[in-house]
């Protein structure tokens, strides 16, 4: 904990501020749902945008604020690296989401990042989820940062690969149209709505998304888990999962607390003794059972 | 220039109140030329007798609602506004002059006015979201200027304008003020009140009146505990929490808690 | 034993009198520093800029705020944005200040941000402007103050690291005679500082006062606190009836954290004027109190006070060991000085560990 001046001084490199913004000019958009837009992204200045899935950016409209914000798109696309391009796919709720909605095609806003360690550490290419089978269970927007590892896994063919995904209504799904690849790239997908609309075309479950637990064919020590959506969902689901066997090392959650800095200076995303910002978001259940101040 | 169309549509109205918190806005001297780059502002009776008819696109409401005659003008100044906003302490708790709603009308009539049958009013004098919804409220008694400025800010670049929780304790703190509770045992309302006036009256020795209400989670058992262990008798503690604020829920609760009421009639 | 009497000392360990005080704040402001050190206002001690040694009070002990602000200001601009012209502007300005009187407890404080700001993957070179050039004049405490438990968090009352020089009251020999001060020199911009000062070369026998009156010290503190295995007893004690007690008294004012020479925690926001052609992006202090600290949209993860009290003293008593090691409570006790509802840190922390 004792530092000298010198060794201060010698541990930074002044030219670097991690407040720094990099501009970015929307290149795509698409209308996900009702409230949910997908922006394409390239850095203005036509530099690579590297990041790992279940990572985020803090995303900057000057005047009205930050909000921190995950990468959905697959970082190892060949088209997308060739263009330099990525996605963050968002749902406009607080006052830097709904000014991203205001945005077109060709304008542009800020970033800073990307922050945080990602779903497990070095994936692909260690052992966690890259050879073993692996099941993603997402709530909502939650299957946001969950894509990236979705469509890496599709395209490495390594292992088996189960969706279960649930939203409120069959509407709030984030993307639907992609469901069909997905289940041909050979993913099983299960899908629940937590209630669907008299009459509506829908041959899937209604109910929570543990009610898809029961399908999975995945079983413990067969593989991992990763699991993001609202704590509360969250929280049945690790324990219908412990109930079931699963070992709680092998079950990965995405935890969403305030964020401001990414940085690990700010203290707002404090919980326990963890940075969410970057000691996670991405922490195993192991981790999370013994975090005071969180109830999953 | 912004073309005048462009322009944000402001409005402001007073309703009864002391016209404090609107002088506010012509105190904005200097700043006044920037906001008619992008404002313009349609209806001000306090500054100009010239006023447009509505529809507004942001409208200040300063003032309780005392009177039949405040319900008509809230529901039509409501009608007329995009954005609806509330500035002070009668706008949102009623004011000063809520005080009557813990007394008898009658027995106040007789003995302030010579001709009490002359004066028709309610018997309560309440905030402005007793009577219409409201899109936001701006605390002070008066407001700060700088606050309105914010939120004229706010609603230009298109974000909901700043909720703080901060008491006025951590203004003191900013100032480096030496604590009047700790230090000189005075039952200082800024534990319970929320930031805004730059902790003026601590900074003057005086105990904080509670003028921009209670803070968003005060906690008022414990200050009427330190009240009396302060000193203070419970007809002291209900003076002091129906002061300024009176018609705030929470300090009203606490005193309705702890003491009495006053039949009424 | 006979002292060698220096006429002007070459840079090394001292004993002096007061009136060098006054030499060491005119170095400092000659090499270009502004001093700042605890003066009395209205009997309590503020840290302020000093003309000369005169107006410093030895008797403030760590003064009613920490000097933390010359450090981390409450609140400061991160960069301009130029709304016409889209560009930015960051300017990062080197302070000097120097602190003159700063106690063993608020060096460790600074100890502590300097990890948070400077010790993990991203540097904050803001902190660093003003962290780079900051001399350090340190008075060991020889007078416990009536809420001080250094000596339990490890912190004080004596410093034997981190300072550019150190000043230890040895009292007057004999109870008569002049006041002697020992100056220790733990840097080379120390040394700069004592050269040419008046004194006599510090003997054995002044370190062994010192070390006596820092005994006395720690022994003549009455708040105590047994951080051993303190952490885990914190964990295990998460759920006490006691929080529910404390947080009955509490007013969520934030007093305790305001004055907290370790909290650290911050908004970042954006504030646009009222011409709308400028932005600037802030950062401002923020506490754990604060009902919309741990606020995201659709919920709070602090909703309720007795969370947000716990936050805090956890935090210092339990998670900061956690983060860094070490806690992130220095036993100043100005928490304890200045909460309007009489709650203490240290006595929670002592009957959640099962002591009190």
């Amino acid at each position: 904990m004792v530092k000298t001046d010198e060794e201060i001084e010698g541990a930074v490199n002044p030219t670097l501020n991690p407040f720094r913004l990099q501009p970015v000019e929307i290149v795509g958009l698409k209308q996900v749902t009702s409230d949910v837009k997908t922006y394409t992204l390239r850095l203005a200045d036509g530099s690579h945008f590297r990041f790992l899935p279940g990572q985020f950016n803090m995303v900057s409209v000057i005047g009205i604020g930050e909000a921190a914000i995950s990468m959905s798109s697959d970082p190892d696309e060949l088209e997308a690296i060739e263009r330099g391009t990525w996605q963050h796919t968002v749902r406009q709720v607080g006052n830097v989401t709904k000014a991203l909605d205001r945005l077109q095609v060709g304008d542009r806003f800020f970033i800073r990042g990307p922050y945080g360690n990602g779903w497990p550490p070095g994936y692909p290419l260690q052992r966690v989820g890259a050879s073993r089978d692996l099941a993603v269970i997402a709530g909502g927007v939650g299957l946001a940062p969950l894509r990236p590892v979705v469509c890496r896994r599709l395209a490495r063919k390594t292992g088996r690969l189960e969706i279960l995904y649930g939203a409120r209504t069959p509407e709030d799904m984030l993307f639907r149209d992609e469901f069909r690849t997905w289940a041909q790239g050979g993913a099983r997908l299960m899908l629940t709505a937590d209630k669907i609309a008299d009459g509506a075309d829908w041959p899937y479950r209604v109910g929570l998304v543990t009610a898809l637990l029961d399908e999975m064919e995945i079983l413990p020590g067969q593989g991992h888990i990763f699991v993001c959506g609202p704590e509360v969902m969250m929280k049945s689901v690790v324990r219908e999962l412990t109930e079931r066997g699963w070992p709680p090392e092998e079950v990965f959650l995405s935890l969403e607390r305030r964020m401001e800095c990414g940085q690990k200076t700010c203290g707002r995303c404090q919980v326990d003794a963890v940075y969410v910002c970057q000691d996670g978001p991405v922490f195993s259940y192991a981790v999370v059972k013994e975090l005071l101040g969180v109830d999953i | 220039m912004t073309a005048q169309a462009d322009k944000l549509k402001m409005a402001v109205f007073k309703f009864t109140s002391c016209s404090g918190c609107q002088t506010p806005f012509l105190n904005m001297e200097t700043e006044i030329l920037d906001l008619a780059d992008h404002v313009d502002i349609a209806c001000f009776a306090m500054a100009s007798s010239a006023t447009r008819p509505g529809p507004y696109d942001l409208t200040f409401v300063e003032g309780g609602i005392s009177c039949e005659e405040d319900v008509r003008r809230i529901n039509m100044v409501r009608q007329e506004s995009k954005i609806l906003v509330g500035i002070g302490n009668c706008a949102v708790y009623g004011g000063p002059q809520a005080l009557r709603n813990f007394m008898s009308l009658e027995d106040l009539k007789r003995t302030v006015y010579p001709q009490p049958d002359l004066i028709h009013c309610f018997p309560t004098c309440k905030g402005i979201a007793d009577y219409v919804p409201v899109d936001g409220f701006v605390n002070g008694c008066p407001v700060d200027q700088g606050h309105l400025q914010d939120y004229i800010v706010s609603v230009l670049l298109g974000k909901s304008p700043e909720v703080s929780s901060r008491s006025v304790c951590l203004e003191c703190k900013m100032k480096e003020n030496i604590c009047l509770i700790v230090a000189e045992g005075v039952a200082c309302m800024g534990v319970v009140t929320g930031a805004g006036c730059g902790a003026l009256c601590p900074s003057f020795d005086r105990g904080c009146y509670g003028c921009f209400g209670p803070s968003a989670d005060p906690n008022l058992n414990s200050f009427a505990n330190l009240c009396r262990e302060l000193g203070l008798t419970e007809d002291e503690i209900n003076r002091k929490l129906r002061c300024i604020v009176n018609n705030a829920k929470a300090f009203r609760e606490e005193v309705e808690r702890h003491v009495p009421q006053p039949v009424k009639g | 034993m006979p002292r060698k009497v220096m006429q002007g000392l070459a840079g090394e360990d001292a004993v002096v009198e007061r009136t060098v005080f006054n030499d060491i704040v005119t170095g400092l402001q000659e090499r270009g520093y502004t001093v700042y050190g605890t003066v009395n206002e209205k009997g309590a001690g503020i840290f302020r800029p000093l003309g000369d040694a005169g107006e410093f009070s030895l008797r403030c002990t760590g003064g009613t705020m920490p000097p933390k602000d010359l450090w981390y200001p409450p609140f400061e601009t991160l960069f301009t944005y130029d709304r016409q012209t889209g560009e930015f502007h960051t300017d990062i300005e080197e302070t000097r200040h120097a602190v003159f009187g700063i106690r063993p407890c608020d060096v460790h404080a600074l100890l502590a941000l300097d990890e948070v700001f400077l010790g993990g993957e991203y540097q904050d070179p803001y902190y660093r402007a003003r962290r780079v050039d900051l001399p350090l004049i340190v008075f060991n405490c020889v007078e416990a103050g009536d809420t001080c438990f250094c000596s339990s968090m490890g912190t004080g009352p004596g410093l034997d690291h981190d300072y550019d020089l150190l000043i230890t009251d040895l009292g007057r020999s004999n109870g008569e005679g002049s006041e002697r001060f020992l100056l220790e020199v733990g840097s080379s911009r120390g040394g700069e500082l004592a050269r040419g000062l008046r004194g006599e070369a510090a003997v054995d026998e002044d370190y062994q006062v010192k070390k006596r009156r820092l005994q006395e010290t720690a022994a003549g503190e009455r708040i105590t606190l047994n951080t051993g295995d303190l952490p885990r007893l914190m964990h295990n004690g998460h759920d006490h009836p006691y929080w529910r007690e404390v947080t009955d008294k509490c007013f969520g004012c934030a007093n305790c954290t305001s004055v907290c020479p370790t909290c650290y925690c911050a908004d970042i926001f954006d504030e646009t004027d009222f011409s709308l052609r400028e932005t600037r992006r802030k950062r401002r202090w923020s506490w754990c109190f604060l009902v919309e600290f741990g606020a995201v949209h659709g919920g709070n993860f602090r909703e309720e006070r007795i969370d947000r009290l716990r936050q805090f003293m956890q935090h210092k008593l339990n998670f900061s060991m956690g983060q860094y090691g070490f806690f992130h409570c220095v036993g100043c006790g100005r928490c304890i000085v200045w909460c309007p509802a009489n709650i203490d840190i240290a006595q929670t922390g002592r009957v959640i560990r099962g002591d009190a």
